[in-house]
């Protein structure tokens, strides 16, 4: 029972962390009907970002003197998401947008080319960029009424996610930003029609793409404790999945569509002899079964609300 | 150099131009990354001056018209390159590899270029081939030749359960699952104790002629060449056989076929097209002549491990396709070999490599996307060489229909 | 002789019967399917030929019942269609087109392109031969830009190519959805001519067309079914069905 209900705890944190990436995707292919498949490496940017800022600039020991720890916590993750977010409108503009009205093969490969890239250049640049880093703590210790699972960590990363899933929600449905992006991801040409800058509009959606990306990034970065430079493809690869079973471009389809996939890797390494090696190889299977029966997704089509 | 031959006849200009291309190809081979891009970016150059003069056309008739001139000066630049090289067993190296990547990129073509269907997975066909060579040589000896038979079917059959998912999905679905396909057997094999796991399968034995080891050098005409001689010229003959196939597959009721399906689904459906077959046989096809190129190249090496099989591979495959043109046969062929010495030119940069890599894709993506060679239209020959004229009785169902338009 | 029969056919597009137990048969000559927009035409034929499969009810073509068959067996049984929307392959030639339509008349198989080039040739160039004299048949012109990508080729030959592939292959019924949809009066007159010279040669096809243009149905049909909401509302030569009262309120919106 402890066994189970630890795991249940780790795979709802995992499968946090693949949603965030998962929502990226739906976003950026919401608004342009595409796959930005570099989400996962701009995510690992976020990371590195923050590593940078904490273990070679030393920022949080400097902040703390003057704040409290989670303050300076959030202005650090805050200053890496937004450089993830410029990342990404830079991503728009220099691999996306050059390749519109061609066919739907370029801009996947093209993102995927620019991952590639991203990847390449944490590994040249950052110092010793090819080890694995260990990533800072910046989260604090000690659990919750005294209980192993429950601890500050792993409630931070669970509800760190639902706030953004929160204020995303606020934010497309709330203001007039949000619902001209709702306007473009549903039909492009009458967005146009009524007047709506649909340039702008992607330009937004990547930025804030870009926002949870990099908070994405730093949660995965925490539940892992160590960062590598490559670990932006798998990353990615697994919340494209996630995007895909939950029903691309579909933002809550993408949370339960991380959920699955986690709850699938974690149980299979955790229950099944010998599956820790096979855990990957089982979410995959998971998502090659629900493209062959259930291709639009869990929420796919029915739901009105793609953002 | 090809506009200015214009009015001369056709022989010439497939004479320069053939020379040309096997000329650039070995300067390129020869030369620093520098001098290879340069030369890439000249020939598209020329490429592109051609299309807008519109002589290209030109050249392209001339070439077709007097093919034979053209292979011959092609089959002669490869019998001879051994020798140009026999100093230098790498660039020996990266020509038998050209050749290999060549056969898998022709065998890709078919369901990426013609069927529209993006194989992220060409790699894993590619490894499947190798995988069945070796274990068969290695752990049952059988004879490598027989071995190419093997690899073949066997990755023709895995290629027909891949290409399952494309009867279901398309677009993007069917990207995802290639790539899960493709990451599920990279994991497979390193998790199987039974095909060396992540430690690869060593000691894959060499072809064997009448006694004669493809892993000897050869001597001809008082000269030593190193023993990828062997190779060369037994990738090139396999590579000619398969583009000769898939040339010929290209003009057929089939590779119509695949195109139509490409561009309707429906529409090719209601012209009596077997969606499920021709999606499968591209599939299986591609898959069999990937199988070929691994089964080579498990026997060339003599190591193969799940590196080689990679997704990162798959990517490069599917590049090689791009920038040649897809539906191209001899450009996609043009793509792989360039593409090879290109990728073997960056390892010289070593920790730039991918970077490079990358930025190089990104800006063939973006500045030219159909590829070096484009698709054209079929040219048929055609039973007689004049037109049926206006005038001539045209019949609908045998009788004459006499009120002609005009 | 009756070429096509459908009994009581039906398809349920979630609770929408777009095609409500229609009940349609056609012999030897030309019958106009007419209805308000919405009103299943369409549908039909799509059920037809097999790109929808029927939720209830039956297709019989010659005496066969091929309700449940895919789109390329309909094709390869004889029934031939064009769509409304002109869909050819844009970036294949007209003469790739037009061998399209002769795919499933054709024997050679990948195994014999590949180790028997000159049987497949033969083949081939009896094709090219059959595609020329149907294309003549529409517009010589067409034979000269035979290698040209149909992405060049105007709108109104466009048309004639669609209707040339689907006939190249003999079949025995066409189904045409509004042919003349995008052409001005000149090009449509034009287009009734060659429609209408269709049936003058050997080969007897029988004809189900779709059209708005009620100038075109009264010249070309021998016969005319009125769609309404999914139902067949009429039935009867031109002149019966523009005298039927039902039929003038369905157009009217009444």
């Amino acid at each position: 029972m402890e066994l189970l209900m630890s795991q249940v705890i780790n795979a709802i944190m995992l499968g946090c962390t693949y949603a965030l990436v998962a929502i990226g995707f739906s976003l950026f292919f919401g608004v342009l009907d595409i796959v930005v498949f570099c989400a996962g490496d701009v995510a690992i940017v976020g990371a590195f970002a923050v590593a940078f800022l904490v273990s070679i600039l030393g920022l949080f020991v400097a902040l703390q003197g003057a704040l409290p720890p989670m303050i300076a916590t959030v202005i650090i993750v805050f200053v890496a998401a937004l450089f993830t977010a410029l990342l990404m409108a830079l991503m728009y503009r220099l691999v996306i947008r050059p390749l519109e009205g061609r066919s739907e093969l370029m801009p996947l490969l093209s993102t995927i080319a620019a991952g590639f890239a991203l990847r390449e250049i944490i590994g040249i640049f950052y110092p010793e960029g090819r080890n694995p880093q260990a990533f800072p703590q910046m989260l604090p210790e000690g659990v919750l009424a005294g209980n192993a699972m429950l601890s500050w960590r792993n409630i931070i990363i669970i509800i760190a996610t639902l706030l953004i899933v929160g204020l995303l929600y606020w934010f497309v449905n709330k203001t007039k930003t949000g619902l001209s992006i709702q306007a473009v991801s549903q039909n492009r040409e009458a967005a146009v029609m009524v007047g709506i800058n649909w340039r702008f509009i992607v330009y937004i959606t990547f930025i804030i793409g870009g926002v949870i990306l990099g908070v994405g990034g730093f949660l995965v970065a925490s539940y892992f404790d160590v960062i590598r430079f490559d670990m932006g493809s798998m990353y990615g690869l697994k919340g494209f999945c996630a995007a895909v079973v939950g029903g691309l471009g579909n933002v809550y389809g993408a949370i339960v569509g991380g959920l699955l996939i986690a709850f699938v890797e974690v149980f299979v390494s955790a229950f099944v002899p010998g599956g820790t090696a096979y855990a990957g190889v089982a979410a995959f299977l998971m998502v090659l079964l629900f493209m062959l029966f259930k291709p639009e997704g869990i929420i796919g089509e029915k739901t009105i609300e793609k953002v | 150099m090809k506009t200015k031959i214009n009015g001369t006849n056709g022989k010439i200009i497939s004479l320069a131009t053939s020379l040309g291309v096997c000329l650039a190809l070995y300067i390129c081979l020869v030369s620093s990354l520098t001098a290879a891009l340069l030369i890439l970016a000249l020939g598209l150059g020329l490429i592109i001056y051609g299309e807008r003069k519109d002589s290209i056309e030109q050249v392209y008739l001339s070439v077709e018209k007097n093919k034979p001139i053209v292979l011959g000066i092609i089959v002669l630049f490869v019998l001879v390159l051994p020798f140009l090289l026999h100093k230098n067993n790498y660039l020996l190296h990266v020509v038998v590899m050209a050749g290999i990547y060549a056969i898998v990129a022709l065998g890709l073509n078919f369901q990426v270029g013609s069927t529209g269907m993006v194989n992220f997975a060409p790699a894993a066909l590619f490894g499947a081939g190798a995988y069945v060579s070796a274990i068969a040589a290695v752990k049952f000896g059988i004879s490598p030749w027989l071995g190419i038979l093997l690899g073949m079917v066997g990755a023709a059959l895995l290629g027909l359960i891949f290409g399952f998912p494309a009867l279901k999905t398309r677009g993007y679905y069917l990207s995802l699952v290639t790539i899960a396909l493709q990451i599920i057997f990279t994991q497979m094999i390193v998790n199987t104790a039974w095909l060396g796991g992540p430690n690869g399968i060593p000691g894959i034995p060499p072809y064997e002629l009448a006694g004669f080891s493809f892993k000897q050098s050869l001597k001809i005409l008082g000269l030593t060449i190193p023993y990828q001689i062997n190779y060369i010229y037994l990738t090139f003959i396999f590579l000619g056989l398969t583009a000769l196939a898939a040339s010929r597959l290209y003009t057929s009721r089939t590779g119509l076929a695949w195109n139509a399906i490409e561009q309707d689904e429906i529409v090719a459906a209601t012209q009596g097209i077997n969606l499920t077959k021709e999606k499968l046989l591209a599939f299986a096809l591609g898959a069999a002549f990937a199988g070929v190129a691994g089964a080579l190249y498990a026997h060339y090496t003599s190591f193969i491990g799940y590196e080689d099989f990679d997704f990162s591979k798959s990517l490069i495959l599917i590049c090689m396709v791009l920038l040649g043109g897809m539906d191209n046969v001899s450009g996609v062929t043009l793509g792989a070999i360039l593409l090879t010495i290109i990728d073997e030119k960056l390892r010289d940069f070593a920790d730039y490599r991918m970077l490079m890599y990358s930025v190089i894709l990104i800006t063939i993506l973006i500045t030219r996307s159909q590829g070096l060679l484009p698709k054209r239209t079929r040219k048929y020959k055609e039973k007689s060489t004049g037109m049926p004229c206006v005038g001539q009785t045209v019949t609908m169902g045998g009788e004459s229909s006499g009120s002609l338009k005009n | 002789m009756e070429v096509l029969r459908t009994e009581a056919l039906t398809i349920n597009f979630g609770g929408l019967k777009a095609v409500n137990e229609v009940d349609f048969v056609i012999g030897d000559e030309v019958v106009g399917l007419i209805g308000p927009n919405g009103s299943g035409k369409t549908t039909f034929l799509n059920l037809v030929s097999g790109i929808y499969r029927a939720t209830s009810g039956h297709v019989h073509f010659m005496q066969e019942d091929i309700t449940d068959c895919a789109p390329h067996e309909v094709r390869s049984k004889g029934i031939a269609r064009t769509f409304q929307t002109n869909r050819l392959c844009l970036n294949l030639s007209v003469l790739d087109n037009m061998l399209l339509g002769l795919h499933s008349r054709q024997k050679s198989t990948w195994w014999q392109a590949i180790f028997q080039p000159s049987r497949c040739q033969q083949e081939l160039e009896d094709n090219i031969e059959r595609c020329f004299e149907v294309l003549a048949h529409f517009n010589p012109e067409l034979i000269d830009k035979r290698y040209e990508p149909v992405s060049k080729i105007p709108l109104i030959d466009r048309r004639r190519i669609e209707i040339a592939r689907a006939i190249v292959g003999e079949p025995k019924l066409l189904l045409l959805d509004e042919p003349t949809a995008g052409l001005n009066t000149e090009e449509t007159m034009e287009m009734i001519d060659d429609i209408g010279r269709l049936r003058e040669s050997k080969m007897k096809v029988s004809i189900i067309i779709i059209e708005h243009d009620m100038a075109v149905i009264s010249r070309i049909s021998q016969r005319v079914v009125v769609l309404n909401a999914g139902r067949k509302i009429a039935e009867g030569t031109f002149e019966e069905v523009s005298q039927n009262e039902e039929v003038r309120t369905a157009y009217l919106g009444g």
